[in-house]
């Protein structure tokens, strides 16, 4: 089935486009993201049940965009009818774009050049097996008590097994003078998180599944329950990390964290406009081992990063980042590649209309390997096997790596020893890591279950992941 | 708006509801160094509208709830469409019965700011202007900024007689300070104020900028030991909401805490200051309309209160309060300079949590100064990690200092035996 289009947005074009023709008649460069979103939740635990729209997910509105010859100028609104639009000209041509002019002494404006607005025409919907809104909230609900009270009743010490469910369907316009897309989307993520006490302390496990899909992602969830009990009840008896540097085989979701706080961030370009990201230095240079390449593209995976075109009109890419293990290019919104001179990668996204567009990644992941996870662990001599991370932290100016697992098994002599340490920090510098790597599995998988902030804010859906990876890391 | 929303509540037999409106204004200028890179105004409504419906299962009753989110531009029959969804899907959600919080129609409060004696363009402007009046060296200077002028009117109305309105200004953002020599390295700043607060800007955008570029000189990481710790500024903050969130109606509820009013928090063997703590409002009003005050947490390491929204505070037995994001900390007895003496001083992490769970907090040191009898060390990398419950007996606040949105308390504490991992 594919994704529907939205009538609220086919009601407003046209009144978009007068608003478009009429600030065209002044400004070089018009253009409006119209956005029709809808998300809802459902969630069970200790605290109860919830289901309902999510407001962060769930927006109507319009950001227009405004060249006046040397720099640009956003308004974000939710008001649109025939006689809004007079008031909305004024706003840009009285309040916006005159800020231009009354910078305090000392401050002056960026000069861009105007944007090409090449001309295209784009309609595109996803698709989906089982529309949640289909599935009802009902049988949503019974899905997740369901897993919620198997996980219960394996084990007393269980306090509780929160489970739930998100999906947002997503209906977005883009219009300038030569441009006319539109895209529908459907994403749907689940997480199941098991708690168990430790001493004073709550230990537990998270784990997810996510897919540019509908209700089906459910089933996919309801798989990941085994795994989430057992290592919860594994870290009761978990032992601190004593600090050292080790061999560690990373699992798909350890390395998706790696690829995307450690590296991903430091290839969004409108960092190296701002002279905050060492990689702008590396271009062409070894970063990592010739065992990898990576890519970030919303056109080149299905999960929830997944679009047609970004949010500045730009259609959706494939990016090889870096290409057996040599950085080829970063990724970039459409007014960072015109300050750098390059072409924009599609990744201008933004939290919603009433955001700013920045350089944002999207799906980002290493490509699989040759080696088998069997074989892995059976080449660490002493070591750990990295599971379940929980939070990392961008920093492209110095490729300080600083993430966060919850997991760590040990392995001696290539097997598992069956002893568990939680939690941990990784530390380091990011091409010392990548450079370790000397194994890569067949496997892949991606996790969209989270969300990616800009700093600490402009939150974003994204996926990352990738293979199981060998790499020698510092770990406290 | 809100007639329509009433009309279709009306039409589909919905007694119990609350509407929560917003109409939010900003200004927002976006830097490069000292250029501006991007401009832009915002203007935009919107409402929540929660609704409630009973029933009963095996004898027991239930109240259920679902939000929907109401806009302009809607139709009547699209309103009433999408409250009547989320009214079959309350019937669902089947928690616990509860009363709603029942309120009264009150006069509308506009917060005092200074942020209104002008348009947010204007204040947006002014604190363009405070920010980068600290930016006058060659070294080391501001990369980048952002800043947000923003004025928000809240409207809570609901079935229970709450009929509020109240319009609070804040002007917030985050800049980036680099230094290029010895070595090129940046520290990331954020700033929330409610009033026009050019003087405190300009005052942390000089902090900032010899705190990037003491960065730059430093050249190693501390070596890895136990140390006692001193940190600072909004890393104290963090630590103090472990306290707020432990005493969260919701995590009392749900068995995440096991915390009742009159714990000793810090357990009974306290050596160094006992926690004098404060829950202090932002906004007149909670989310449901419930009026907020300054509330005492912890007084003398005990707890006082175990608070939040207004069902699990029923749920308890206890006053609901609504949810708190600003802690007031009364605590501080040593001047810094003394406080850090022969301690490691970590004022800058690439980021810095605390695990309300498990009372873990940690981060990988940006900037440190390790205080010892030869001198002042400035260092980098290395990280910290440590165990709340097991060090919160031996805290020691400084006297001085320090004012955020959501803080307001001693400038740093000392924390004892820290692992740092170099």
């Amino acid at each position: 089935m594919q994704v529907q289009r939205s009538a609220f947005l086919q009601a407003a074009k046209p009144l978009l486009q007068t608003l478009i023709g009429r600030l065209s008649q002044k400004y070089g460069y018009v253009s409006v993201l119209a956005a029709d979103t809808r998300s809802k939740h459902y969630r069970v635990g200790n605290t109860g049940v919830s289901a309902g729209e999510d407001d962060l997910f769930t927006r109507r509105g319009f950001v227009l965009k405004v060249y006046d010859g040397r720099s640009y100028g956003e308004y974000s609104f939710t008001h649109l009818d025939e006689a809004a639009i007079p008031a909305i000209v004024a706003e840009v041509e009285g309040r916006i774009m005159p800020l231009a002019g009354k910078l305090p002494a000392g401050l002056s404006l960026s000069e861009y050049d105007q944007i090409p607005d090449e001309p295209a025409v784009l309609l595109k919907s996803s698709e989906y097996a089982v529309h949640p809104d289909k599935k009802g909230d009902e049988e949503i609900l019974a899905a997740l008590n369901a897993i919620r009270d198997e996980a219960k009743g394996r084990d007393e010490r269980i306090i509780d097994c929160t489970v739930s469910f998100e999906f947002q369907e997503i209906h977005k316009l883009f219009l300038s003078p030569h441009r006319d897309l539109e895209q529908n989307l459907l994403w749907s993520a689940g997480s199941l998180y098991v708690m168990c006490p430790k001493e004073d302390d709550i230990v537990g496990y998270y784990d997810g599944a996510s897919d540019l899909a509908g209700a089906e992602v459910l089933d996919a969830l309801k798989a990941k329950l085994d795994n989430a009990v057992k290592t919860a009840l594994e870290l009761i008896d978990s032992q601190p990390m004593v600090p050292g540097e080790y061999e560690c085989v990373c699992t798909p979701a350890v390395t998706g964290m790696i690829v995307h706080e450690a590296f991903g961030h430091g290839v969004e370009m409108d960092m190296f406009v701002k002279d905050r990201a060492q990689a702008k230095k590396f271009i062409g240079q070894y970063v990592a081992s010739p065992l990898i390449t990576m890519h970030d593209g919303a056109a080149v995976q299905r999960d929830t990063g997944s679009y047609f075109f970004d949010d500045e009109g730009v259609l959706a890419h494939d990016t090889v980042i870096i290409e057996k293990g040599i950085l080829k290019r970063g990724i970039s919104d459409a007014q960072s590649a015109m300050h750098l001179g390059t072409e924009p990668t599609g990744n201008g996204r933004r939290e919603s209309f009433e955001r700013k567009a920045y350089t944002r990644m999207t799906n980002t992941y290493f490509e699989s390997g040759t080696d088998t996870f069997e074989d892995m662990i059976a080449s660490v001599k002493d070591g750990f096997l990295l599971d379940n991370p929980s939070s990392g932290m961008e920093d492209p100016k110095n490729w300080g790596i600083q993430c966060m697992v919850n997991v760590a098994r040990e392995i001696k002599d290539g097997k598992l020893t069956g002893r568990i340490f939680s939690p941990i920090v990784l530390t380091g510098y990011v091409p010392d890591l990548l450079k370790s790597i000397t194994m890569v599995s067949k496997d892949f998988a991606l996790e969209g279950g989270g969300m990616c902030g800009k700093g600490w804010k402009e939150w974003v859906k994204v996926s990352d992941g990738g293979p199981c990876i060998k790499a020698r890391i510092r770990l406290g | 708006m809100r007639d329509i929303i009433l009309n279709a509540l009306q039409a589909l037999d919905i007694a119990n509801y609350q509407i929560e409106s917003t109409e939010t204004e900003s200004a927002e200028l976006f830097f490069i160094q000292k250029t501006l890179d991007m401009r832009r105004t915002k203007r935009t409504t919107g409402c929540t509208v929660t609704v409630y419906r009973d029933f009963e299962a095996d004898g027991v009753k239930f109240r259920g709830s679902s939000q929907t989110q109401i806009f302009e531009g809607m139709t009547p029959d699209e309103i009433r469409g999408r409250i009547k969804d989320a009214f079959f899907a309350a019937q669902f959600v089947k928690n616990p019965f509860y009363e709603l919080y029942a309120g009264k129609k009150e006069a509308p409060v506009e917060m005092p700011s200074t942020l209104a004696d002008r348009s947010l363009e204007e204040d947006a402007l002014v604190m363009a202007e405070a920010l980068f009046a600290a930016d006058t060296a060659e070294d080391a200077f501001i990369n980048s900024a952002e800043i947000f002028a923003i004025k928000s009117r809240v409207g809570i109305l609901s079935s229970a007689g709450v009929d509020i309105a109240y319009t609070r200004y804040e002007v917030k953002g985050e800049f980036v300070t680099q230094c290029k020599i010895p070595q090129d390295v940046e520290q990331f700043f954020q700033f929330d104020y409610a009033d026009l607060n050019a003087e405190a800007l300009t005052a942390k955008a000089k902090q900032a900028i010899a705190a990037v570029r003491d960065r730059a000189s430093a050249q190693r990481s501390p070596q890895a030991g136990t140390y006692s710790v001193v940190l600072s500024g909004d890393q104290v903050a963090t630590i103090m909401e472990y306290y707020a969130e432990r005493a969260l109606a919701p995590y009392v509820y749900a068995h995440y805490s096991d915390w009742a009013v009159g714990k000793q928090v810090q357990g009974e063997d306290v050596q160094g200051e006992k926690l004098d703590l404060t829950l202090l409002p932002l906004a007149p009003y909670s989310e449901e309309g419930i009026p907020m005050v300054a509330r005492p947490l912890v007084k003398d390491g005990e707890l006082q209160l175990i608070y939040g929204a207004n069902r699990f505070c029923q749920y308890l037995g206890i006053e609901p309060t609504g949810y708190y994001e600003r802690i007031g900390v009364n605590n501080g007895t040593v001047a810094l300079d003394d406080l850090r003496r022969g301690c490691l001083c970590p004022v800058s992490f690439s980021d810095f949590q605390m695990d309300a769970f498990t009372g873990h907090f940690g981060g990988e040191i940006r900037l440190a100064y390790l205080y010892t009898e030869d001198g002042v060390q400035i260092l980098t990398g290395g990280s910290i990690n440590g165990s709340l419950p097991e060090k919160q007996g031996n805290l020691v606040f400084s006297t001085e200092r320090y004012d955020t949105l959501n803080y307001t308390g001693p400038f740093a504490v000392k924390i004892e035996g820290v692992e740092v991992a170099g």
